[in-house]
């Protein structure tokens, strides 16, 4: 037959083809085998002597999904509204407000920030200019530019803050050193993060988030802030006294007295302090179970179970020139500053000073919870991580603890010997991303704009600091809005499964499709087998990688595929009953149900279609399979069984049994 | 061996029995939205999910009362696997701070046993809004594509008969998830795989579907003085065996997957074998009664406008 040269060729020529895009995943099939019969030592000289073949036949290979494997998969989005915050030359009341609406609306109504915040605007003033708030002399925005002008500036500033971050990101993730990363952009303002494999998610989760907002600031004065302590406390009194008159005479005749303690066993005080923070949901105070308590007159008596800021942080005195405001336990830190934050408590503290905590630990409570100290800085930064150029890791000669180095461009120098000469036997805070480092106490002036951030909690933490630092600050934070973790166990677990099904899946409908139709059956099977090669051919072809819901679409399709040489046999089988010979019947079933096949794959192939475009992550691998396995089983099973049939019956003049 | 050789069940004839089943169903499923509600995943709920595994026979209720002072709030704690545990929470807080929360307190309340975080999922609150948008959109897509679609290749009634048909079985198989929610071993949260299974339902139903109405479109023109009604009844069974012999090889895949896929893809596997039941039945008693009954309804019209007009 003349047209079934074509057919042979054409099934020959993707045959080819698949085989050619699956032999990498072969050979990394056979590779993984043979590492894993060798020993520790063998492997690594072998992996070491073949690194480039091995990272080739990997990159080729199929490769598996976060799901499968274990690793990551985190979307970060740009917070768009604080980059306008940050574009904008001087922001008054009205432009903090739209600011706010149009961030809310935008996630309501799901349309781009910018436009919202105009919208808003105008709204508001038809003849707003928003010149008024944004000008830059280099993108040429002036005092006269028109709104349409503003808005493309503004356009173009979030759609660069975007690649800028993604480029950040990419920086950070590859000197963290994940293997196979994948970094991709999604919609306006996200970013998808594969990483694979992922040892400590939550080194990344930070590395990932850290803006690396490096600031220099003067401290608060001690003296103020052990006044502004008391105040705290006293007002805090004449609430609970006010809320319950019987328990107000002991919190009164306490509330006079400055809590007493020093800084030394301050962190015993904090233990103390959580002690009476679990006793106070028991409402009975018992501060004898701790014997350090015994010092603090506040926790003797309990005053301190009924005063809400006594409960959540321990105020210290002031002693040695410390600007630290108070001991907080972990448990309490995100309460602490929401009480700190109300307007009554904020009328208290000293003006001009900001609260921060420490980014470490300074120790631990008795039951091994986490102590931190809550520090006061001045409201204004003296001078930010823009002007840091280098950054290294260096250990501490006399301590031997990890540190980090910075190198400052000449301007920050000349800030940096101004601001160091002024200061010199006061401390200075080191502020990452709202975080206090240290704040080591300048011995003299600094020149040729030196410094550095002491205070880690070990190397690796020195290491992602100047991680952070060199790729450079993220054009406005990055949120973590969707985060998938997987274990690389429960990701054996999902292959196993998968294997498993995909494995029985093919055995039973073999063994059915051979009881059912007999030699046709048999045809059939061949075709599917080869069908199955053809899907992983494709997914190999077009890069994809194998996910759980891409399995479970793979067994799904194995089932399906069968259909329409299900309604080829069905229909051949009726064309027989007519009396017709069987090359009539065979001729006649797969024209007659040509049509049925193509309607039904083609409306089921519109809706893979869907699902990848609206799906996001793991269901778009299904959708892919879902695609693939319906163009290769329409394939299989109207062209391949066709070859077979008209090679049976018309070469072999085979008597080929339909059931 | 056959199944179904030349059967000749009166479908048509007796729709009216269908029309019961498919009624009671999806007024049961309605009934059922109201009153228990659809269990939504955090996919659309936004949140955070921390799986455990190796916590042993650990009772789920007194993990969860254990864990709700540390997480502020009462989690919702599953069996996952043989020995695992999900919990999930709707808990605004870092997610790193939350899997040191629970698992101090697993070693302060439950010290006999050693938990090992295998997977945490945390979707925040407008990535959830988001993945319900694609949701909505990408069903609503899917539907109005098929429909163009039928109606481009058939005619407009068909389209009608294949919408038809998959909003049933959507309806159902949603009902279904509905009413099992809290009865089954497994979760039957609504998330996003579960909206995948539910297009596969679609795209599998409406595959039934078009191949009953291929046969009607090619007996249509064979036998073209039989009654309507007789050449959609003789459509039904001519394909019926196909019909049922794809049934089978689909319901044995789903049936493998729901018992050997794992737990992370029993909502999932369950949806689909529930999909394919409802999906063959819709196609033979939904989608081709419709049809016949908007061909009558068009009939009758015309009957009685004509003698109008003469």
């Amino acid at each position: 037959m003349k047209d079934n040269g074509f057919k042979i060729a054409l099934t020959v020529f993707f045959v080819g083809l698949c085989g050619y895009y699956l032999y990498p995943t072969v050979q990394s099939i056979m590779l993984n085998q043979r590492l894993s019969d060798m020993t520790e030592q063998e492997r690594v000289e072998y992996e070491q002597e073949n690194f480039t073949q091995i990272q080739e036949i990997r990159q080729e290979a199929l490769g598996l999904g976060l799901d499968l494997l274990g690793g990551m998969h985190v979307t970060l989005e740009i917070r768009v509204p604080d980059l306008l915050g940050q574009l904008a030359i001087n922001q008054d009341d009205t432009f903090r407000d739209v600011l706010q609406t149009a961030a809310d609306r935008a996630l309501e109504e799901d349309r781009p920030v910018v436009e919202v915040f105009v919208e808003e605007f105008e709204e508001r003033d038809p003849n707003v200019r928003l010149s008024r708030y944004f000008r830059n002399e280099q993108a040429d925005i002036t005092r006269r530019s028109e709104n349409p002008e503003v808005i493309a500036y503004l356009n173009s500033q979030v759609e660069e803050a975007v690649t800028r971050a993604m480029e950040i990101v990419r920086n950070r993730v590859d000197r963290y050193g994940v293997s196979e990363p994948s970094i991709q952009r999604q919609g306006d303002r996200r970013i998808v993060v594969e990483l694979p494999g992922v040892d400590n998610p939550e080194r990344v989760r930070d590395l990932l988030r850290g803006t690396a907002r490096l600031e220099f600031r003067l401290m608060a004065d001690p003296q103020r802030l052990t006044e502004a302590a008391q105040d705290i406390i006293d007002y805090f009194e004449a609430q609970t006294a006010a809320a319950d008159t019987a328990q107000a005479d002991t919190a009164n005749t306490d509330g006079g007295e400055a809590p007493d303690t020093s800084t030394d066993d301050a962190l015993a005080d904090a233990g103390a302090e959580n002690n009476d923070t679990t006793a106070a949901s028991d409402t009975t105070a018992d501060p004898t179970a701790d014997p350090l308590a015994q010092d603090d007159p506040l926790a003797e008596d309990g005053a301190a179970a009924e005063n809400p800021f006594l409960q959540l942080m321990q105020p210290l005195p002031y002693q040695q020139q410390r600007p630290v405001f108070a001991h907080v336990t972990e448990p309490d830190t995100s309460a602490a500053m929401d009480l700190l934050r109300q307007d009554e408590v904020q009328r208290l503290m000293p003006s001009g000073v900001e609260l921060m905590f420490g980014a470490n630990a300074i120790g631990q409570t008795e039951d091994g919870i986490n102590v931190y100290e809550l520090i006061a800085v001045r409201d204004e930064v003296e001078l930010a991580g823009e002007a840091i150029t280098d950054a290294s890791v260096e250990f501490d000669q006399f301590t031997n603890e990890a540190k980090v180095l910075m190198v400052m461009n000449s301007d920050g120098a000349r800030t940096w010997a101004r601001l160091t000469g002024a200061n010199v036997g006061e401390p200075v805070a080191v502020a990452l991303d709202g975080e206090i480092y240290s704040y080591p106490t300048v011995q003299q002036r600094i020149l040729g704009g030196r410094s550095e951030i002491s205070g880690l909690e070990s190397r690796q933490e020195a290491q992602d600091i100047v991680t952070v630092l060199q790729s450079g600050a993220l054009p406005a934070p990055l949120d973590i809005v969707g985060d998938r973790t997987v274990g690389p166990s429960l990701g054996e677990a999902s292959i196993r499964a998968g294997f498993t099904s995909v494995v029985a899946g093919l055995v039973l409908v073999i063994l059915f499709m051979v009881m059912y139709y007999r030699t046709g059956g048999i045809v059939a099977n061949v075709a599917l087998l080869l069908n199955l090669v053809l899907i992983l051919g494709i997914l190999a072809g077009f890069g994809a990688t194998l996910t759980l819901p891409g399995i479970a679409g793979i067994v799904l399709t194995i089932g399906m595929a069968v259909d329409a040489n299900v309604l080829i046999f069905d229909r051949i089988r009726e064309e027989q009953n007519t009396g017709k010979t069987l090359k009539a019947s065979i001729d006649a079933g797969y024209d007659r149900s040509l049509s049925a096949i193509l309607d039904a794959n083609i409306t089921t192939f519109f809706v893979g279609v869907i699902l990848y475009s609206f799906g996001v992550g793991p269901i778009q691998g299904f959708a892919v399979t879902l695609m693939a396995g319906i163009l290769s089983s329409l394939f299989t099973a109207i062209i391949v069984t066709r070859i077979i049939f008209d090679y049976l019956v018309d070469e072999r003049s085979m008597r080929v049994s339909y059931g | 061996m056959r199944l179904l050789e030349n059967p000749s069940f009166s479908f048509i004839p007796n729709r009216k029995i269908g029309y019961l089943i498919s009624g009671t169903l999806i007024v049961l499923s309605l009934l059922s939205f109201m009153t228990r509600g659809l269990e939504q995943g955090i996919d659309f709920l936004g949140g955070t999910e921390i799986v455990l595994e190796n916590v042993g026979e650990l009772d789920a209720l007194e993990v969860r009362s254990a864990l709700t002072q540390p997480l502020g709030g009462q989690p919702e704690v599953k069996t996952f696997g043989t020995t695992g545990l999900l919990i999930r929470t709707a808990a605004d807080r870092d997610v790193d701070d939350l899997r040191r929360a629970i698992l101090s307190e697993f070693e302060a309340s439950f010290p006999e046993v050693t938990p090992q975080v295998v997977q945490t999922d945390v979707v925040g609150p407008r990535f959830a809004q988001d993945l319900q948008r694609g949701a909505i959109y990408s069903v609503l897509g899917a539907l109005f594509v098929i429909f163009m679609y039928i109606m481009l290749r058939f005619e407009w009634r068909y389209g009608i008969g294949a919408l038809a048909a998959i909003t049933h079985d959507v309806i159902i198989v949603l009902g279904i998830f509905s009413m099992f929610q809290d009865l089954l071993p497994f979760s039957l949260q609504i998330d996003q795989a579960i909206i995948a299974a539910f297009l596969t339902i679609v795209g599998y139903s409406l595959n039934d579907t078009v191949v009953v109405f291929d046969r009607a479109r090619e007996y249509l023109n064979l036998f073209k003085t039989d009654p309507y009604a007789e050449v959609m009844n003789r459509s039904i069974n001519s394909t019926l065996s196909r019909t049922v012999v794809t049934s089978i090889t689909t319901l044995i895949v789903t049936s493998i997957l729901l018992f050997f896929g794992g737990d992370v893809l029993r909502g999932f596997s369950f949806a689909l074998v529930l999909g394919v039941i409802i999906g063959t039945y819709s196609s033979v008693f939904v989608a081709s009664p419709v049809v016949v009954e908007l061909r009558n309804w068009l009939e009758d019209k015309d009957t009685k406008r004509k003698p109008a007009r003469a």
